[in-house]
């Protein structure tokens, strides 16, 4: 589905405000978009540890972070088990995320 | 209700000068058509009106109500002009139901539910859509959708009623008889309209009166029987009606005036007016009404 310019503009005219069309016309409509970007920026960042870096600090420890101090100790059997505990996590996200959302693959 | 009035408007797009010092004025519960060709301006024109585009100068105002200024510096935006603005696209807002759309601008205006609900209803009846008050748009056919579309404009009692060709996506058929539906609608509820159509049958049959616009520029403007007798140059009498144009010269002599064609036919046709210069005329071979004749500039694009 694409939005048109007409649906800004037809909101405009029957008297909303530039934030009451954004509000109440453009932003249902984009809603189902944002949130598949959002799905897809979470999986994303899940796995990455550059961004994650940032929140690396004494008392808290980031999953990509430190699967990669275990991986230069050479501990590979922890990294293992945590990367399967991120997999677990983003299972668990990718089904709550279809069944909130009702995606379906066929039809 | 009010008159719409536009005075030298004028709408530049970097060199360009889509609409170019336009003046008219809609009296009160009159249908103007503006009619022409696609990039003669019609639709910024009233995309103007609407506020939609701001235009580079000039002047509009519905009543006391000034809409553009440029002379002041005054741009109302379009949520403050309370003009009914009817899409081409229909624009309905495909997340909302029929009733919703309709109740969207009473809810702006911050109205009382017991009587938005009455006004909606009111307004889906006079279009005949009170039985598909429910339905989303995409379940509604492209005839249903605009009268949707209408009654959500109709709903705020707009004071004008613009309408940016509401007819040319419906099937020809249903053009037809949405045209009279439409127009007999329209004089119900005695609003000044504002049509824009490139469609000659549209604005021949609906409106009180035609403005044809070419190159930015306002052509003719006169009642449609004033258009169809009496087109003020060649391009008008091209658009409006199907007419053959030949090009020849004028002569006259002891014997009379005819025109000679490149092909070196004569037609006999009786005398041009005094005035200088005619440009060109139409005529019926028939001989059945006499020729009408122009001499406006040859401004053909």
């Amino acid at each position: 589905m694409q939005i048109g310019r007409d649906h800004d503009r037809s909101a405009r005219s029957v008297g909303a405000s530039w934030i009451q069309a954004c509000w109440h016309i453009i932003t249902p409509q984009i809603r189902p978009a944002l949130l598949a970007c959002f799905a897809i920026l979470f999986i994303h960042f899940m796995k990455e540890y550059a961004v994650a870096i940032f929140l690396f600090g004494p008392d808290s420890e980031v999953m990509g972070t430190t699967m990669l101090a275990f991986w230069v100790q050479g501990e590979n059997g922890s990294v293992a088990a945590l990367a399967v505990l991120q997999m677990a996590i983003m299972v668990v996200f990718m089904i709550l995320f279809r069944r909130a959302l009702g995606v379906r693959t066929h039809g | 209700m009010a008159e719409l009035v536009v005075s030298s408007l004028t709408r530049c797009f970097g060199a360009v000068t889509a609409v170019d010092r336009v003046s008219f004025t809609v009296r009160d519960g009159e249908f103007l058509t503006l009619l022409g060709p696609s990039g003669c301006g019609k639709s910024t024109t009233l995309a103007a009106i609407a506020g939609l585009e701001r235009p580079t100068s000039g002047r509009i105002s519905l009543g006391h109500d000034v809409y553009f200024d440029s002379d002041t510096n005054l741009f109302l935006p379009p949520e403050r002009r309370n003009c009914g603005l009817v899409f081409q696209s229909y624009a309905l807002w495909p997340h909302m139901t029929v009733e919703e759309n309709c109740a969207f601008p009473l809810k702006l205006r911050r109205v009382p539910k017991e009587q938005r609900a009455s006004q909606v209803r009111e307004a889906l009846a006079l279009v005949e859509m009170e039985r598909l008050a429910d339905r989303y748009p995409h379940q509604l056919s492209g005839g249903q959708q605009q009268r949707v579309a209408l009654a959500r404009t109709l709903v705020f009692r707009p004071g004008i009623l613009l309408l940016d060709e509401p007819l040319s996506n419906l099937d020809a058929k249903l053009r037809d008889r949405a045209r009279s539906w439409l127009k007999h609608l329209q004089s119900k509820v005695g609003l000044t309209t504002v049509y824009v159509t490139h469609d000659q049958v549209e604005a021949l049959a609906m409106s009180d009166r035609i403005a044809v616009m070419n190159g930015g520029r306002i052509a003719q403007l006169g009642t449609p029987k004033q258009i169809y007798v009496a087109p003020a140059d060649r391009f008008v009498a091209d658009l409006i009606g199907t007419s053959n144009m030949l090009d020849g010269d004028l002569k006259s002599d002891e014997r009379g005036s005819f025109i000679r064609f490149a092909d070196g036919q004569c037609l006999k046709i009786p005398a041009p007016p005094e005035k200088a210069g005619p440009r060109g005329c139409r005529c019926d071979p028939a001989g059945e009404h006499p020729p009408v004749w122009w001499s406006g500039s040859e401004r053909h694009r």
